[in-house]
């Protein structure tokens, strides 16, 4: 079964070809705002590196956030156009699971957190599943990593620290850093974007448990929503007389 | 925290002149709320505001395409809500995307963004004056950044050059 | 390509999503607009009026819809032949002007649908799409024939002097006529899009009341609508008591007198054989009833788009993108949105 999988949700851009074996080739670039320049000619390259053409493919599999709305759009538009195209099931995962993926397991707790601009953080806590992501400052997030500390500490009397890892985690360090004790420790830069390796096989396994979707079901997960009209005072300027 | 200043402007090109006024306060990451109703000047503040920073093209309305990017220093996000029924329409913008790339975000029709951008940001509302071609502007700052900045709209407010001595500055 | 030349063509620049199907650049095998009303009926759910969201959610069922209207399914393939070869010849799609979020879903799927099927993938300028648009309804018009693009987003005097080959005379400086028609609508409290609402109430106004300003430019063929609006604006608030009807009667008049003597001096000026309207301000009667007056008094043709090519549709995407192919080739697949791209002449 092969596999190529786009991350494109923070800021990376990423593409990845993986079959039960693991990666294949992958193509990363940090190309700030170019995602949409940047992500075709990098599956191109990733199908050439692996030479697997795209007809040669069993599933795409795609990151749908949270993360930057721009290269959200860029990479799911293009992961359910290729599956569409190519008649293709698409896994989707999001990008705290993919960050908790890349990281070793069984050094203590995880919790990935992805940054979303404007003063606001996405994150995952421990054991929790990916439908209970919290968007909120990093100062809210602070307060949850100190009273996880103190729940754990009660429990089981000694714990290790916890693992913050993706942009949001790096972005924030400082006060993060300081927000429970014993203090977090941080991944590092290479671990600021959702790795598309982790993706891939990730996918790969999904795809084994038969966990995957049509494309035209396929959705980003924004993690802001707003549901609020706007209530407009001024646009319209006369009372209706005729 | 808010802080404000107020202006009547006389010709399109006084409204201008506020706009330029406003363009050496600005740096990466400012959002500007443009408030008032059709026919108030905003686009004409805007393309007093776009020259100043450097921008050579004509600034036109992007009240169509919802947002024009000017190429300047800092760069300008012109962005026009007045199509807009939704504030998540207004979050789908990505305006954070823009402010975080080092850019600076003008909103027409500023009043729709206020629940996401008010708390931090330069509020100038445009009305109509007494007569056909005059107008009067209100500039706020709202924020802890824009507060410190606050000595600097009393000079915007006297840039509607020849207007009356209205400007005032005083913590609100 | 093959000898079908059938392009498929995706429009997202704005608010609406839009795929077709066109063979040679002139014929038109299908074509899909969801457009708010068949949106609820077909796709079901609340429509966000703009871009993102709901063109991420639409663009792959409208494709669908697009190709299947071609015989094609989903992959690519004849619904008869589901082994055989990919039925399109190159994927189009507009690249700007419009709003960004909008634009990169379309442009996305382009290119992803290309590298999909192995075929070349065109960048299309959005204006020059309404160009085609015109040429699609009326293959048989003799050239040079001037083009008044008008619509929400725009305002174009463009001379087309052979097929792929125009150049642009004018455009507005402030707000396009589409745009003023939108907000003296909403001024008045009528109904949005405010084209046709102001074009059904001026039937009972009186057009000559109120004498608005008929803005001049720097440029002989620009165009100033920024002026009209807030002349209404002003008009209005100093007669309260003047009737919408009467408003509206007189702000297109002054619109629509503005569009076409910049058009017939343009026609005069290169010597056209004709004029042809494009774009959402095409649908105005009145626009269309002195347009065509104009011309014929004059022994020329005139040209008057079906609604259906004035509005954003992707049938002219796919058009321009097919002459686009054979004049200059594929767009590299390192091409991005260019939300603010100017249409400034073919050469």
């Amino acid at each position: 079964m092969r596999i190529l999988a786009i991350e494109t949700a923070t800021i990376e851009v990423g593409v990845a070809l993986a079959d039960e074996t693991g990666p294949l080739a992958s193509v990363t670039a940090r190309p700030g705002r170019r995602q949409a320049e940047t992500l075709h000619p990098a599956i191109a390259d990733a199908c050439r590196i692996a030479r697997i053409t795209p007809a040669e493919l069993d599933a795409i599999a795609v990151d749908i956030g949270p993360g930057l709305f721009t290269g959200l759009r860029v990479g799911v538009a293009a992961a359910k156009a290729l599956a569409g195209g190519l008649g293709l099931p698409v896994v989707t995962a999001m990008s705290l699971e993919v960050l908790i993926a890349a990281c070793p397991s069984g050094l203590g707790e995880v919790i990935p957190v992805v940054d979303m601009r404007r003063g606001e953080v996405a994150w995952l806590m421990p054991r929790s599943p990916a439908s209970t992501v919290r968007v909120g400052t990093p100062a809210e997030l602070a307060a949850e990593l100190a009273e996880l500390a103190r729940e754990s500490a009660a429990a089981a009397g000694n714990v290790g620290p916890v693992l913050l890892v993706g942009d949001g985690a790096l972005r924030h360090r400082e006060l993060l850093g300081a927000s429970s004790a014993p203090a977090p420790v941080f991944g590092g830069i290479e671990l600021a974007a959702p790795p598309v390796s982790s993706l891939a096989v990730l996918a790969i396994a999904a795809m084994t448990d038969g966990r995957f979707c049509d494309p035209a079901a396929v959705c980003p997960f924004y993690g802001r929503e707003a549901d609020a009209r706007i209530n407009w005072s001024s646009r319209q300027g006369r009372e209706t007389v005729s | 925290m808010e802080s404000q200043a107020t202006a009547s402007t006389a010709t399109p090109a006084q409204t201008r002149a506020i706009g330029a006024g406003i363009a050496p306060l600005l740096g990466a990451g400012d959002v500007v709320l443009l408030v008032g109703p059709l026919g108030a000047g905003k686009t004409t503040l805007v393309q007093g505001l776009v020259a100043a920073l450097g921008g050579r093209e004509p600034v036109t309305s992007p009240t169509f395409t919802l947002a024009h990017r000017y190429p300047t220093s800092p760069p300008v996000t012109h962005v026009d809500l007045w199509r807009l029924g939704h504030l998540q329409e207004v979050v789908d913008l990505a305006l954070e995307e823009e402010l975080d790339g080092g850019g600076v975000v003008i909103v027409e029709w500023g009043e729709a963004a206020e629940p996401l951008y008010g708390a931090d940001a330069l509020v100038v509302r445009l009305g109509w004056g007494r007569t056909d071609d005059e107008r009067t502007i209100a500039v706020e700052a709202r924020g802890a950044s824009w507060i410190s900045r606050a000595a600097g709209l009393s000079a915007v407010a006297g840039a509607g050059a020849g207007t009356p001595g209205e400007a005032a500055v005083g913590e609100g | 390509m093959t000898d079908r030349g059938r392009v498929l063509g995706i429009e997202t620049s704005c608010d609406e999503t839009a795929a077709a199907v066109v063979e040679r650049g002139r014929t038109v095998v299908s074509s899909i607009v969801s457009s708010q009303v068949d949106l609820h009926a077909r796709y079901g759910g609340v429509v966000p009026e703009l871009a993102g969201r709901a063109h991420i959610e639409l663009t792959l069922p409208v494709v669908t819809d697009a190709l299947a209207g071609a015989g094609l399914d989903r992959r690519g393939r004849s619904f008869t032949d589901p082994d055989g070869p990919i039925g399109i010849d190159a994927v189009a799609a507009t690249i700007g002007p419009g709003l960004i979020g909008a634009l990169l879903v379309g442009v996305s799927t382009a290119k992803a649908l290309a590298l999909a099927w192995d075929v070349p993938f065109v960048g299309v300028n959005h204006l020059e799409g309404h160009l085609y648009a015109a040429m699609l309804e009326a293959p048989e018009a003799e050239l040079p024939v001037v083009v008044l693009l008008a619509s929400g987003g725009h305002t174009l005097l463009v001379a087309l002097d052979a097929p792929g080959s125009y150049r642009v005379l004018g455009a507005t400086v402030d707000d396009a006529a589409g745009e003023a028609f939108d907000k003296v609508a909403r001024y008045l409290g009528l109904g949005y899009p405010g084209g046709p609402e102001i074009d059904r109430l001026a039937v009972s106004g009186d057009a000559a009341l109120i004498r608005f300003p008929r803005a001049s430019t720097a440029g002989v063929f620009d165009f100033s609508f920024s002026g009209l609006k807030t002349a209404v604006v002003s008009y209005v608030r100093a007669h309260p008591e003047v009737t919408n009807a009467d408003v509206a009667a007189s702000f297109q008049e002054a619109v629509v007198d503005v569009l076409v003597a910049r058009t017939v001096a343009a026609a005069e000026e290169i010597g056209a054989r004709g004029a042809c309207l494009a774009g959402g301000v095409a649908a105005n009667s009145l626009l269309r009833a002195r347009f065509a007056e104009s011309f014929a008094a004059r022994g020329l043709v005139s040209y008057l788009p079906s609604h259906a090519m004035c509005t954003d549709n992707a049938a002219m995407i796919a058009a321009a993108g097919y002459f686009q192919l054979q004049r200059s080739g594929p767009t590299p697949l390192d091409a991005g949105a260019v939300p603010d791209l100017q249409l400034r002449g073919s050469k």
